[in-house]
């Protein structure tokens, strides 16, 4: 009789505790699933550096660290970034007439990256062609074609060789603007990494014009815009902790005479460059790397040189060609699907 | 052979089960709606369910711009910009896609849980 008991007492325990271990995984499953998947989300949207900003965090304090980083950039565009913000870094060296300019570390660090990738592209990409950007007016009211005695007064002056860089002090050559809009928004994504990492965001996605962060492990879909139509996709990514950054000619663009002159400038010639793309995205650890690294090779091309300086700084690109044909390089090949079927893959 | 479970034990764990699926249940349908979200100066001035829009309506979150709200779509329809890039951007009814009017500091951003990027790059 007693052993009678103690078996069914035994078999109430191993009952309950399935009961309980079930139940308790249901709720806990459920409850983890509902908060992760939509209550830690916070996102917003704003307009800063002449582009749409736009952020989602998930994690505890959302929307308080949104501020911050709002506001964290609005300062780098005022007090970094901007040209025309008269005591930001780059006003400061675009007015300084050949003498030293001392800049804050994140802009001289962004400058010394800028300018080694112009080493590495034989001048074909470089920031010091601000005042042939200037001519055009790209994405101002005014955008034309200037004339090519307008280019040539300027071009020789062209070079990142001509400008001296020691530490924080900058002194640019004779004639030259400095023009960062080719890395300033990829520059904006690694230093808002830094701001993340004093938070308890988990991950997050911020897009500043189009160059993204990809912040912490959660894994990110993300839409290649389709050349074509800027308002879709053409394909998607799976990544998480990078960067990501585009070129393209459907940015920025304008016609004159019944043809189309895109934004992107071979600092070489001092015109929009011609190389066979729609468009080029580049996933890099580094912010201003990609966005670097998406201008020069937009600029070079599909060929070995850009794929060997895609592998020297570790990055992967997709490569949109005019005739829509998609080339992923190898280390993204397994990340990339195509989702708009007038593209075909390589 | 007693069964493990008694009729009762069976009925509170349906009972649990169904608590679990309902409040799996709005998180889901939230996910799956395709809302518009309106920005001014970074500020959200409306948040619109585009899936429950039955007749098509204009709003003016700024003096001079409007903005038209239809089934499942959303776009500038009228602007005091200069470039009228805002409406030339057309309709948008996808998640990521945002369009903006930058010298009157307007974003419009969709957003849905259904099957589609977190953001695109351009």
């Amino acid at each position: 009789m007693e052993n009678d008991n103690k078996a069914t007492g035994k078999k109430i325990n191993i009952k309950a505790l399935i009961a309980i271990f079930v139940c308790a995984a249901l709720i806990i499953g459920v409850c983890v699933f509902d908060f992760v998947q939509s209550r830690k989300l916070y996102s917003c949207n704003d307009i800063a550096m002449n582009t749409v900003i736009s952020i989602k965090l998930y994690g505890p304090d959302g929307e308080k660290n949104s501020e911050t980083i709002k506001s964290e950039i609005h300062d780098i565009e005022k007090n970094l970034l901007s040209r025309y913000e008269d005591g930001s870094d780059v006003y400061r060296i675009n007015s300084s007439e050949g003498k030293a300019v001392s800049v804050s570390p994140e802009v001289a660090s962004i400058i010394s990256d800028a300018i080694d990738i112009s080493s590495d592209s034989n001048g074909m990409f470089d920031i010091t062609v601000g005042k042939i950007t200037e001519l055009w007016g790209f994405g101002g009211d005014n955008p034309k074609v200037p004339s090519s005695d307008e280019i040539n007064s300027y071009l020789p002056y062209v070079g990142s060789k001509r400008m001296k860089l020691t530490g924080n002090a900058i002194i640019p050559g004779k004639n030259q603007a400095v023009d960062l809009g080719a890395v300033g928004k990829g520059a904006t994504c690694d230093i808002i990494r830094t701001q993340l990492e004093d938070t308890r965001t988990d991950s997050a996605i911020i897009s500043v014009g189009g160059s993204l962060l990809l912040y912490g492990k959660r894994d990110f879909s993300i839409g290649i815009v389709n050349p074509d139509n800027d308002k879709d996709y053409m394909g998607t990514l799976k990544l998480s902790d990078t960067c990501v950054s585009t070129s393209g000619n459907y940015e920025q663009c304008f016609e004159q005479s019944g043809k189309k002159y895109h934004h992107i400038l071979n600092a070489s010639t001092g015109y929009p460059a011609e190389s066979y793309l729609k468009s080029v995205t580049v996933i890099c650890e580094s912010g201003v790397i990609s966005d670097a690294l998406s201008t020069t090779c937009y600029i070079m091309g599909y060929n070995d040189s850009s794929l060997a300086l895609l592998k020297k700084y570790k990055a992967e690109a997709v490569f949109v060609t005019n005739d829509k044909i998609v080339r992923c390089t190898d280390g993204i090949k397994d990340s990339f699907e195509l989702s708009d079927k007038s593209f075909k893959m390589s | 052979m007693k069964k493990l479970f008694k009729k009762n034990d069976l009925i509170v764990i349906a009972v649990i089960l169904a608590a679990a699926l309902i409040m799996m249940i709005p998180g889901v349908i939230n996910k799956e709606n395709l809302t518009a979200t309106v920005y001014v100066d970074g500020n959200i001035v409306k948040t619109i369910n585009l899936e429950e829009v039955k007749n098509s309506y204009t709003f003016s979150p700024k003096s001079g711009t409007e903005i038209c709200v239809e089934n499942g779509a959303v776009y500038f329809s009228s602007a005091v910009c200069r470039d009228k890039l805002c409406i030339h951007s057309g309709k948008l009814n996808k998640n990521g896609q945002t369009a903006a009017c930058l010298p009157e500091r307007i974003v419009i951003s969709i957003s849905s849980g259904k099957n589609s990027p977190d953001m695109l790059t351009y």
